[in-house]
C-alpha cells in the first residue's frame, strides 16, 4: 500500500468520524419535548413508558454526541425521542379526556337527582294548591250556601212572596196616597227594611214594577204605575240603595192580580211589586 | 504490485463503507427491532381508532418498516435497525394519538349529553310550574 493510499485512509477515518457537532438541533428540540412532558402532572401515571424511552433515546444521542458520531445518528436517536415523547403527550391528553368523561358522568348523575328533586318538589307543590283551592272552594261554597239561607230567611221575614218572578215583596195600595204616586208615611218602616235587606245583600238587585186598576184610561194609569214605581225607588235610593241596582217600571192595569169588578179587587190590583234578584243579580225571567 | 495496489483500493472502500455507516460497522441482523416494529404495526392496524385519528403515523410506520426490510433483505443491518426502530416508536405513537382522539370524542359526547339533559329538566320544569292546577279529589 503507498503513503497516498494511506493518507487517504487516514483522513477519511479522521474526518468521517468527526462530522458530528458539539451540539444538535434536533437533539435539543426533542429534549425539550421531553422536558414539556415530564412536567405534565398526569405524564408519570399515564405516559411512564414513553417518557422512559424518550429519556433513553436522548441519552443514547448525547451518548453519539459525545463519541462524535455522525449528524445522522444523533438526529436519529433524536427523532426516536421526539416522537416517544408526541406518544407521551397523546397519552396525556387521554388520560385528560378520561378524568373528564368520570367527571361527565358524575354530573349526568347529580343532574338527574336534581331534576327528580325539582320534579317531586313540584309535584308537591301543586298538590299542597290543589288541597289549598279545594278547601278555599269548599269554604267559598259553604259561605254561599249560608249566604243564600239567610237570604231568603230575610226576605221570608219581609213577607216576600215566591212566584215564577222570585221572591216578590208587594207594597199595597194604602201605602200611597190615594191616586197620587206619593207614598204615605206608613210606607218607612217596610221601606227601611228592605234597604236595610239590600245592605246586607249587596248582590242583589231589584225591579219595581207598579201595577193599577182599570179605573180611568190606560194611558193615564200607565203614568201613574211608572210614577209610583220610580217613587218606591227614589225611596229605597233615598235610603243608600245604589240606583244602579234598581230598575222602575210602569205595568198600568195590564197584570191584574184579582178582579176589577169589586172594589176589594181593584184595591188589590192597586199594587207596587218589589221582585227580588238572585244572588248574583240576575232575574227568574224578564217579560 | 498490482495486485496490492487492487487491496488497497478494495481497502478503501472497504474502510469507506464502515465511515458512512458512522464507523461502527454492520452489526448483527436487527432481528428483534424487526420483530418488535412489526408485532407493533400488526396491532395498531386492527386498531380503529389509530385508523381513525392518526392515519398519517400510522402509514408512516408501514412506510418505514418496509424501508427496514428492504434493507434488511440488502444486508444493512444499521440502516435496517433504524428504519425498524423508527418505525416502531412511528406505530407506538399512532395507537397513543389513537386512544386519546377517541377519549376527547367520548368526553364531548358525554358534556353534550350533559347541556341537552340540563335544558330538557330546564323545559320540564318549566312545564310543569305553567302545567294546569291538578283537580282536586
Amino acid at each position: 500500500m503507498n503513503n497516498t493510499v494511506r493518507l487517504a485512509i487516514a483522513t477519511l477515518i479522521l474526518t468521517g468520524c468527526a462530522t458530528a457537532p458539539a451540539r444538535d438541533t434536533a437533539l435539543e428540540d426533542a429534549r425539550a419535548q421531553v422536558d414539556t412532558l415530564s412536567q405534565e402532572p398526569l405524564a408519570q401515571q399515564a405516559a411512564a413508558d414513553d417518557l422512559k424511552n424518550a429519556r433513553h433515546y436522548l441519552q443514547e444521542g448525547d451518548s453519539a454526541l459525545q463519541q462524535k458520531l455522525p449528524l445522522a445518528v444523533v438526529d436519529h436517536d433524536a427523532y426516536l425521542a421526539g416522537r416517544s415523547a408526541e406518544a407521551g403527550e397523546a397519552r396525556v391528553q387521554e388520560a385528560q379526556a378520561n378524568a373528564q368523561i368520570a367527571a361527565g358522568q358524575s354530573e349526568r348523575q347529580a343532574i338527574l337527582l336534581h331534576s327528580r328533586a325539582q320534579e317531586t318538589d313540584i309535584a308537591k307543590a301543586q298538590a299542597d294548591s290543589a288541597r289549598q283551592q279545594a278547601d278555599t272552594s269548599r269554604l267559598q261554597a259553604n259561605a254561599a250556601k249560608e249566604q243564600l239561607a239567610q237570604t231568603q230567611q230575610q226576605l221570608a221575614d219581609l213577607q216576600a212572596k215566591k212566584t215564577d218572578r222570585g221572591m216578590v215583596l208587594t207594597l199595597g195600595d194604602l201605602l200611597f196616597d190615594t191616586g197620587q204616586a206619593t207614598l204615605k208615611p206608613g210606607a218607612a218602616s217596610i221601606l227601611d227594611r228592605v234597604a236595610a235587606f239590600m245592605n246586607d245583600n249587596p248582590m242583589v238587585n231589584v225591579r219595581i214594577e207598579g201595577h193599577t186598576d182599570s179605573t180611568g184610561s190606560s194611558a193615564f194609569n200607565q203614568v201613574l204605575s211608572q210614577n209610583r214605581a220610580e217613587s218606591a225607588a227614589t225611596a229605597l235610593q233615598t235610603r243608600g240603595v245604589p240606583p244602579g241596582r234598581i230598575t222602575a217600571v210602569g205595568k198600568g192595569q195590564d197584570l191584574p192580580v184579582a178582579s176589577n169588578a169589586t172594589s176589594a179587587g181593584r184595591q188589590q190590583n192597586r199594587r207596587v211589586e218589589i221582585v227580588f234578584s238572585d244572588n248574583s243579580g240576575q232575574f227568574a225571567r224578564s217579560y | 504490485m498490482r495486485g496490492i495496489k487492487h487491496g488497497a483500493v478494495s481497502l478503501v472502500f472497504a474502510c469507506a463503507g464502515f465511515i458512512i455507516v458512522g464507523c461502527a460497522g454492520e452489526g448483527p441482523r436487527p432481528v428483534e427491532e424487526m420483530t418488535r416494529a412489526h408485532t407493533l404495526i400488526e396491532a395498531t392496524d386492527k386498531d380503529g381508532n389509530a385508523q381513525r385519528y392518526a392515519a398519517a403515523d400510522l402509514q408512516r410506520a408501514h412506510d418505514e418498516f418496509a424501508d427496514a426490510t428492504r434493507a434488511d433483505g440488502a444486508g444493512q443491518y444499521t440502516e435496517a435497525r433504524n428504519f425498524a426502530e423508527s418505525a416502531s416508536v412511528d406505530a407506538n405513537l399512532a395507537a397513543a394519538r389513537g386512544a386519546a382522539g377517541d377519549a376527547k370524542r367520548a368526553a364531548t359526547e358525554v358534556e353534550q349529553g350533559n347541556a341537552t339533559l340540563r335544558s330538557e329538566s330546564k323545559r320540564a320544569v318549566e312545564n310543569s310550574i305553567n302545567a294546569p292546577p291538578v283537580s282536586p279529589n
